[in-house]
């Protein structure tokens, strides 16, 4: 797991509103880059979902993926919106934001939001008592 | 016009069509020679179809419809990715409201087996009175009975029509067709071009699907097919295709292999990839299906292809799908499940199996996503549906969807007819379409790429007839910067060095500001010229010819000397050697503006006219941001801004509808037609020696005035 550590404690309530499903017209917009098939849209609903959704991919093996080049692509802005606004977790969404005013590449701001999301998701099952069985 | 082929017609082809009537079940043969200007493929299929089809303002399952299965000259021989390409054309019942003269093609084997089998292409007039599949073994040529095959799906008819096509001959893997030893003699099975289950009842849904992952699915020709009694074409053959000259063919494809990752697979470090021609063969089915699911595969290619885009898995699940075909379901699996799962593939399955075109379904299954999440769709609701809603994502809800389509039962009633006509059914076409939750682009249909972005594009589709779906400058203008701008890689080619590659390979207008994608630029006449020279090379190069998508346009190629590809050189290099003639690039352009100007005077004929070529007021009001239901980014393109040129994202834009329709009068005076009514003029069309069509289109009060 990330070495990441977020500032700011949780509490349950806020834990279990980090955790939640949303709701369809909450869902965050996301998209698949594939050449053959131009960008699909993709909607996800959870932070969970999101942090999956979100694939390490190196530049090299994109370009060599050629016609089958895929990218999961989430706007870095507009998840730390999503992030704030719909799962109220301002303090995820500051960080969030931060990474995305460095408007450095997508690609490499990837692995720095998937390790956040990813700390942040482990924080709320934490306080939520959530025991990580694979982790055991 | 330019005899280009110089009486070479026994050299890349075959010398003759064949005709079916299927209303009388009389078998006739069109000398090719009677077409050889058209070159071959889309140009010869327009051109026969305005011969025979004697009124062509009907629908498109009307038995008057005459539909064309042409291959070119290059079917059948060693050109790299060519070779295996297919041409089919007709009066459509995809688009909405008018079901244009249209076109799709699709790759495998079978254009090669009828060049095999002696014939350039096929034509279907008239209506069988009984179902009927066509049977073609070399010259020998069959109507035969189908009603046991009507309601097979296109995996069963093509197992039931291999069983049949002479099995009793079968020795040793090799099909003898007679007891002569010259009779003939192969080790292919047949060529079958099907339709899936009762295709005429989801006629507009229809495809056309040969042998695994090959499928025509634009314009719902497995419909049209079907309103024929036509059940399907399969043919057998074992001669050959003679080209000119062996020796030049071997030394282009060699030639050719340098621009390409196989040339260079020595040193996979220069590679540089999302370019057309060059990309890697056979690498991508296993970064997409065998590390999620522990599937192996192997490359597979359509015939003389060196892309081979699609695989052969080990486990036959998703076999030889490409594209959308696995394309329409993927995303939804992967969100419900974090990865690709056997969902994917199955549904592949289950949509080729049923023969339901790809695109449309995979646009329908987005919308009804959008319906049953807002609680429109679902048990109960407003729009009444027990599909399993709850699994959407699932293999189950793939194959619970398709076959709704294919039994009309639940929402696939309406959704058999088409996507924007279940739209109009359930009285959401304007809303959802204003909206952007159904982005159906121009002629209710859905688009690969935006017309508010990557205009080319769009342009294309609206002036056109149908979702373009041709990668050229796609490759070019919005992959590679893109992917490069995610992953913090300068693009090899900059933005001003691609805007003179890209001026020098489009002759005849050789302008630097034709990709030019700023905001002004969208609207420029250098765009005219875009879209123009794209109609052209199209429908010459890659529909009439039959050049793969996959592969050209070579624009930009990092193997090339100084990064350009071989287009404007390749293309009539392979042709040449193959028909001993001696085409220039400029040549098919001017023969790809005649085959447009021709379809173009079909659609006038079939009721276009400028005002009704508007893109769907979302293209106008929506942007592609990200919380829109249109959401299409990043979307990084070349711009010429302050005197400079850039890639910049254009995501987000919308167009202006003032400002395209002054883009359209831009576009109809650079081809030379009425710029109030978008026809084609007598003097643009007597130029291109279609003084017939202009004598047509002035009695049907269609001919444009001459400015």
């Amino acid at each position: 797991m990330s070495e990441t550590i977020l500032v700011a404690p949780l509490d349950a309530e806020q834990a279990m509103k980090i955790l939640r499903h949303v709701e369809p017209t909450e869902a965050l917009e996301a998209g698949i880059l594939t050449p053959m098939a131009g960008t699909r849209p993709v909607r996800l609903f959870s932070l969970e979902e999101a942090e999956r959704f979100l694939i390490i991919h190196d530049g090299s093996a994109i370009a060599q993926g050629g016609a089958w080049a895929k990218v999961n692509y989430v706007d870095p802005a507009h998840l730390a919106t999503w992030v704030g606004d719909v799962l109220g977790d301002r303090a995820l969404a500051d960080e969030l934001a931060t990474l995305a005013a460095t408007r450095e590449p997508f690609g490499f701001l990837v692995p720095r939001i998937k390790s956040l999301v990813a700390t942040r998701i482990e924080e709320a099952n934490k306080v939520m008592g959530v025991v990580d069985l694979a982790a055991k | 016009m330019t005899t280009f082929m110089e009486d070479k017609m026994a050299n890349g082809y075959s010398g003759k069509i064949l005709k079916v009537d299927l209303t009388s079940g009389k078998i006739e043969t069109i000398p090719t020679s009677k077409y050889e200007s058209w070159g071959g493929g889309h140009g010869m299929g327009s051109a026969i179809f305005w011969d025979l089809c004697t009124d062509k303002t009907i629908k498109g399952t009307d038995p008057g419809n005459v539909v064309t299965i042409m291959t070119s000259p290059l079917s059948g021989t060693l050109a790299p990715s060519v070779a295996g390409r297919t041409e089919v054309q007709g009066i459509g019942i995809q688009a909405y409201p008018i079901g244009w003269f249209t076109r799709s093609n699709f790759g495998g084997r079978f254009s090669t087996q009828l060049k095999a089998a002696g014939w350039d292409g096929i034509v279907v007039m008239g209506k069988s009175p009984k179902k009927v599949w066509l049977n073609i073994v070399n010259g020998d040529v069959k109507l035969q009975d189908a009603t046991d095959l009507w309601g097979l799906n296109t995996v069963e008819t093509q197992e039931e029509i291999w069983a049949t096509v002479p099995d009793s001959m079968k020795e040793s893997g090799w099909l003898n067709l007679g007891e002569s030893r010259d009779a003939g003699r192969t080790t292919q099975r047949a060529a079958v071009l099907t339709t899936g289950p009762s295709a005429e009842k989801f006629a507009p849904m229809a495809a056309l699907v040969h042998d695994a992952g090959n499928g025509a699915g634009q314009g719902g020709f497995g419909g049209v097919f079907a309103s024929k009694n036509l059940k399907a074409v399969s043919v057998l053959g074992t001669g050959g295709v003679q080209v000119a000259n062996p020796d030049a063919l071997m030394k282009a494809r060699l030639w050719a292999k340098e621009y390409s990752f196989a040339g260079h697979s020595d040193s996979p470090d220069k590679y540089v990839g999302l370019i057309a021609f060059g990309s890697t063969p056979g690498q991508a089915l296993s970064t997409t299906v065998d590390v999620a699911m522990g599937t192996k595969s192997r490359p597979q290619a359509c015939v003389g292809c060196i892309r081979s885009c699609r695989g052969r898995t080990d486990n036959g699940k998703g076999n030889e799908s490409s594209c959308v075909d696995f394309f329409w379901y993927d995303s939804h699996d992967v969100k419900a499940h974090g990865q690709i799962t056997e969902a994917t593939p199955r549904a592949a399955d289950a949509m080729q199996a049923a023969g339901v075109n790809a695109f449309a379904l995979e646009a329908a299954t987005l919308w009804i996503e959008a319906l049953f999440n807002q609680g429109i769709m679902g048990a109960g609701k407003k729009i009444d549906s027990s599909l399993p809603f709850d699994r959407f994502g699932s293999g189950e809800f793939a194959e619970a969807l398709v076959n709704s389509i294919i039994t009309q039962t639940d929402i696939g009633k309406e959704l058999s007819q088409g996507v924007a006509q279940a739209a109009q059914a359930w009285g959401r076409l304007e809303m959802d379409t204003t909206s952007g939750i159904l982005p159906l682009q121009e002629w209710g249909l859905p688009h690969h790429y935006d017309a508010r972005t990557e205009v080319e594009w769009g342009y294309g589709s609206l002036i056109g007839e149908r979702d373009i779906n041709e990668h050229d400058f796609n490759w070019s203008v919005y992959w590679t910067p893109t992917i490069n701008g995610l992953f913090g890689v300068t693009p090899v080619v900059s933005a001003k060095r691609l805007s003179e590659i890209f001026a020098k390979k489009t002759s005849p207008y050789n302008d630097p500001m034709m990709i030019n994608y700023s905001d002004e630029g969208i609207y420029s006449e250098a765009m005219a010229k875009t879209v123009a020279f794209h109609r052209h090379y199209t429908r010459f190069w890659k529909q009439s010819m039959l050049y793969c998508d996959w592969a050209w346009a070579d624009f930009v190629n990092p193997y090339g000397p100084d990064n350009e590809g071989m287009t404007g050189i390749g293309e009539q290099k392979f042709l040449n050697a193959v028909t001993g003639g001696n085409m220039t690039f400029e040549q098919g352009m001017e023969t790809g503006r005649k085959i447009w100007n021709l379809d173009r005077a079909v659609w006038a004929l079939q009721g276009r006219h400028r005002d009704i070529e508007q893109f769907t007021e979302y293209s106008y009001t929506t942007g592609a941001h990200p919380g829109t239901t249109t959401y299409e980014a990043p979307y990084v393109m070349p711009v010429f801004e302050n005197n400079e040129w850039s890639f910049k994202s254009v995501a987000g834009r919308v167009l202006d509808r003032q400002k395209v329709e002054d883009w359209k009068t831009l576009f109809f005076k650079l081809e030379g037609w009425d710029v109030k009514s978008g026809w084609p003029t007598r003097e643009t069309l007597a130029k291109l020696d279609l003084s017939n069509v202009a004598d047509a289109l002035e009695k049907a009060g269609k001919l444009g005035a001459s400015a």
